[in-house]
C-alpha cells in the first residue's frame, strides 16, 4: 500500500459522516478507511464496506487490519461519487445477499424501490459514474438498479428519441440506417 | 462527463439484459457502436437460453442472432409435448431440439404384449435452417425397398430393416382456437405423393405396419383384426394431424401409493396403450387417462380412477377366486387410507392375463376402483368394478371384477422422454 503524504490525508469529522455515523467513539465498531481519486478519506464500518466484494477480497488477501491507519486507496472513485456509493450501501447494509443471476429468469425493471428511486434521481453522468463505481467496487445489488435505470430511461422510446435522452450523434449513412431497419424488421413482428 | 458510449461492452450488455426485442432494435438505430454491441452474438444466446431453453448451438451453421429471429421465433413454441387429435387412437408427439434442427418425434407404445419394452419413436418432421439462412420444415417418410419381382410367393421373406428414406415439404403452424387453445397443425403438402407410395394395399409398407405392432405376439392370429383396422385408419389419415399441448404429470406429490407419470398399459385385443396417472388436489382419487386409445375407449377418455379412500388388505385366500374376492364386505377398510402395506397379490381363477411373465407376488397398496369400458366406438360407455393396484414404483395393475381379467401397467422410463 502506498504512503500517502501527511498533507494529503483529511479525516472526516464524525459530524460529517452520514447520520448513522455520529456514533461515539466509546462504540467500536470495526472500520476501514476508503480513499477516493482525490485523496479523500472516508472512515466506514467494514461490515458496511463488504458489500463491495472488490473491498472484501481486498481484506482477505491482503489481511488488512481494522483500524488499520493505512486507507485502502479507490483511485478509480473520485469523492462525490465514492460518497453516494458509501451512502447506497449504508442503507442497503441489512439487505439480504443478492442472488447469483438467474439466467432462465427474465429480468424486470419494475421492482426498484422507492429510496433507489429517489437517490438516482441524479444527471445522467453521475449515474453512469455510479456504474462504473459499482462495477469496479463489484457491488452487485448497485450495478443491478443502476442499469435498470438505464433501461427504464430506453424502453418506450424510438431510436430518434434515444439518441436525444443520451445526446446520441448518429453515424449513419442513410443506406445504412435502412440497412440495419431491415435486418430488424422482425423485432416489430408479434 | 461520462456518457453511455463510454460505458464498457460488458455493461451495456447487462443493460441489454433488461430490454424487450423491441427496444432492442430500436438502439440499434441509434449508432453504429451501440449496433454492434446489440448485433454481439452472446447476446442472442442468452436470449435463446432464457427464452426458449435453447442449449447447444452444435450442428447449426448459422449465429445464434439468426437462429432466434429465423427458427425460435416462429418455432421455439413447439418444444415440449403435444397429444393427437386423431380419431378414438389419439397419439403422442415429443418436439425437441436435436444436433443442428428441432425434431417432431411421433413416441409409440411398444410393440404389443412387451410392456416392459421401452417407447417407440419415429421421426415426424425435422425444422432446420441452411447457411444462406432459409428456414426448412419438411416431414420425414421412408418406404422398405421392394423386393425383386419373383419373390412374391415366398413366405419367409424378411422386410428390410432400413428403408429409403424421404423428406417432403410440410406446412406447420400454431394456431390459437378460441375453444380449444392452443393447437398446432401439421400437412403433408403433397400427401398423394405419399400414398402412392405407400398405398393402401402396398404389400411391404402395410405388412412392415402390421409386423412391427404385433412383433413377436403370441396372440397374435386373434388380434390382427384390431391391429389392421388401426392401420387402415393411420394410412388413410392423409398425412394430416392436429395436436394440443400436453402437460406431462410431474409434481412430486407427498403421501400418494405411487407417484404420478406416463405408464404403457396392456388392452388385450388393442395391444398397449400409453397414458397418464395423477392425483385430484385432495388425494383422495387416482385417475389414469388415456393418451393412445382405441375403438372401443378413445384417447382422452379416463380409463380408470381408484378410490383412495377405500384401500383394502387382503389374504392370498381372499384372493383365490371371484366369489372370494366379490364376498369382501363393502366397508372393508383400513385404519389409515392412503399409508402402502405390503401385502400378497394373486390373480384368481379363471382371470385372463395377457401374459404370465409380469405378475409380483406382492402389491403395496389396494384399493376399490372403477374402470372405463364401452361398445365400439365408446357406445354406452360405463364404469365396471375393480381393484386398484400398486405393485412398486414402476408398476400398477387392474384387476377387472366383472370382466375377471387383469391389466398391468409399467411406468415410462424418465430417460425415454428426456431431450
Amino acid at each position: 500500500m502506498l504512503k500517502l503524504s501527511e498533507t494529503k490525508k483529511r479525516n472526516i469529522k464524525s459530524s460529517e459522516m452520514p447520520r448513522s455515523y455520529a456514533c461515539d467513539k466509546a462504540v467500536r465498531m470495526p472500520m476501514i478507511k476508503l480513499q477516493s481519486l482525490e485523496g479523500e478519506v472516508f472512515e466506514i464500518d467494514v461490515e458496511i464496506a463488504r458489500q463491495s466484494v472488490t473491498i472484501k477480497t481486498m481484506l482477505e488477501d491482503l489481511g488488512v487490519e481494522d483500524d488499520d491507519e493505512e486507507p485502502v486507496p479507490l483511485p478509480n472513485v473520485n469523492a462525490a461519487i465514492l460518497r453516494k456509493v458509501i451512502a447506497w450501501c449504508t442503507y442497503h447494509k441489512d439487505d439480504p445477499p443478492p442472488p447469483e443471476d438467474d439466467e432462465n429468469k427474465e429480468k424486470r425493471t419494475d421492482d426498484i424501490c422507492s429510496w433507489d428511486a429517489e437517490f438516482l434521481k441524479v444527471d445522467q453522468g453521475t449515474l453512469f459514474e455510479l456504474i462504473l463505481a459499482a462495477n469496479y467496487l463489484d457491488i452487485k445489488g448497485l450495478l443491478d438498479v443502476t442499469c435498470k435505470t438505464v433501461a427504464n430511461m430506453i424502453k418506450g422510446k424510438s431510436p430518434e428519441e434515444i439518441r436525444k435522452t443520451f445526446n446520441i450523434k448518429n453515424d449513419f449513412t442513410p443506406a445504412e440506417e435502412e440497412q440495419v431497419r431491415k435486418e430488424n424488421e422482425w423485432c416489430e413482428e408479434k | 462527463m461520462t456518457d453511455i458510449l463510454s460505458l464498457p461492452p460488458e455493461i451495456l450488455n447487462r443493460i441489454l439484459d433488461y430490454l424487450p426485442l423491441r427496444e432492442l432494435s430500436s438502439v440499434c438505430l441509434t449508432c453504429k457502436k451501440l449496433r454492434d454491441v446489440v448485433y454481439v452474438d452472446s447476446v442472442w444466446q442468452k436470449k435463446c437460453k432464457q427464452e426458449y431453453n435453447f442449449k447447444s448451438i452444435e450442428g447449426w451453421n448459422v449465429n445464434y442472432r439468426t437462429l432466434y429471429s429465423k427458427v425460435l421465433r416462429p418455432y421455439g413454441d413447439l418444444v415440449g409435448f403435444w397429444r393427437r387429435d386423431f380419431r378414438c387412437y389419439g397419439g403422442l408427439l415429443q418436439v425437441k431440439y436435436d444436433k443442428g434442427c428441432i425434431k417432431g418425434l411421433e413416441v409409440l407404445a411398444p410393440a404389443s404384449s412387451r410392456v416392459d419394452r421401452p417407447l417407440r419413436k419415429k421421426d415426424m418432421f425435422i425444422i432446420s435452417i441452411t447457411s444462406s439462412e432459409t428456414v426448412q420444415v419438411v416431414s420425414v417418410h421412408s418406404f422398405p425397398e421392394k423386393k425383386e419381382e419373383g419373390e412374391e410367393g415366398d413366405e419367409e421373406e424378411e422386410l428390410e430393416e432400413e428403408g429409403k428414406e424421404e423428406q417432403r415439404p410440410c406446412l406447420l403452424r400454431v394456431e390459437q382456437d378460441e375453444i380449444e387453445g392452443r393447437v398446432l397443425e401439421y400437412k403433408v403438402t403433397d400427401a398423394n405423393f405419399i400414398l402412392q407410395k405407400e398405398g393402401l394395399i402396398n404389400h411391404p409398407v402395410f405388412r412392415r405396419w402390421i409386423s412391427e405392432e404385433l412383433e413377436d405376439d403370441p396372440y397374435a392370429e386373434m388380434y390382427l383384426n384390431c391391429v389392421l383396422r388401426k392401420g387402415v385408419t393411420y394410412l388413410l389419415s392423409r398425412h394430416e394431424y392436429r395436436w394440443f399441448p400436453l402437460e406431462l404429470p410431474s409434481k412430486y406429490r407427498v403421501n400418494v401409493p405411487i407417484q404420478p407419470g406416463l405408464f404403457k398399459g396392456t388392452y388385450s385385443a388393442h395391444g398397449i396403450e400409453i397414458l397418464s396417472l395423477d392425483y385430484n388436489d385432495d388425494l383422495t382419487e387416482v385417475t389414469v387417462t388415456k393418451i393412445t386409445g382405441d375403438p372401443n375407449v378413445p384417447a382422452s377418455e379416463i380409463s380408470l380412477f381408484g378410490d383412495l379412500t377405500s384401500p383394502l388388505v387382503l389374504t392370498a385366500e381372499q384372493q383365490e377366486n371371484l366369489d372370494s374376492l366379490t364376498a369382501i364386505p363393502e366397508h372393508h377398510a383400513m385404519e389409515q387410507s392412503g399409508s402402502t402395506v405390503r401385502q400378497p397379490f394373486r390373480i384368481p381363477e379363471h382371470f385372463s392375463d395377457r401374459d404370465n411373465r409380469y405378475i409380483p407376488e406382492f402389491c403395496t397398496f389396494r384399493c376399490r376402483a372403477k374402470g372405463r369400458i364401452a361398445g365400439h366406438s365408446f357406445m354406452t360407455p360405463c364404469f365396471s368394478k375393480g381393484h386398484f393396484i400398486v405393485f412398486d414404483e414402476s408398476k400398477f395393475g387392474m384387476v377387472w371384477l366383472e370382466l375377471t381379467a387383469f391389466s398391468i401397467y409399467f411406468r415410462v422410463d424418465e430417460n425415454e422422454l428426456k431431450d
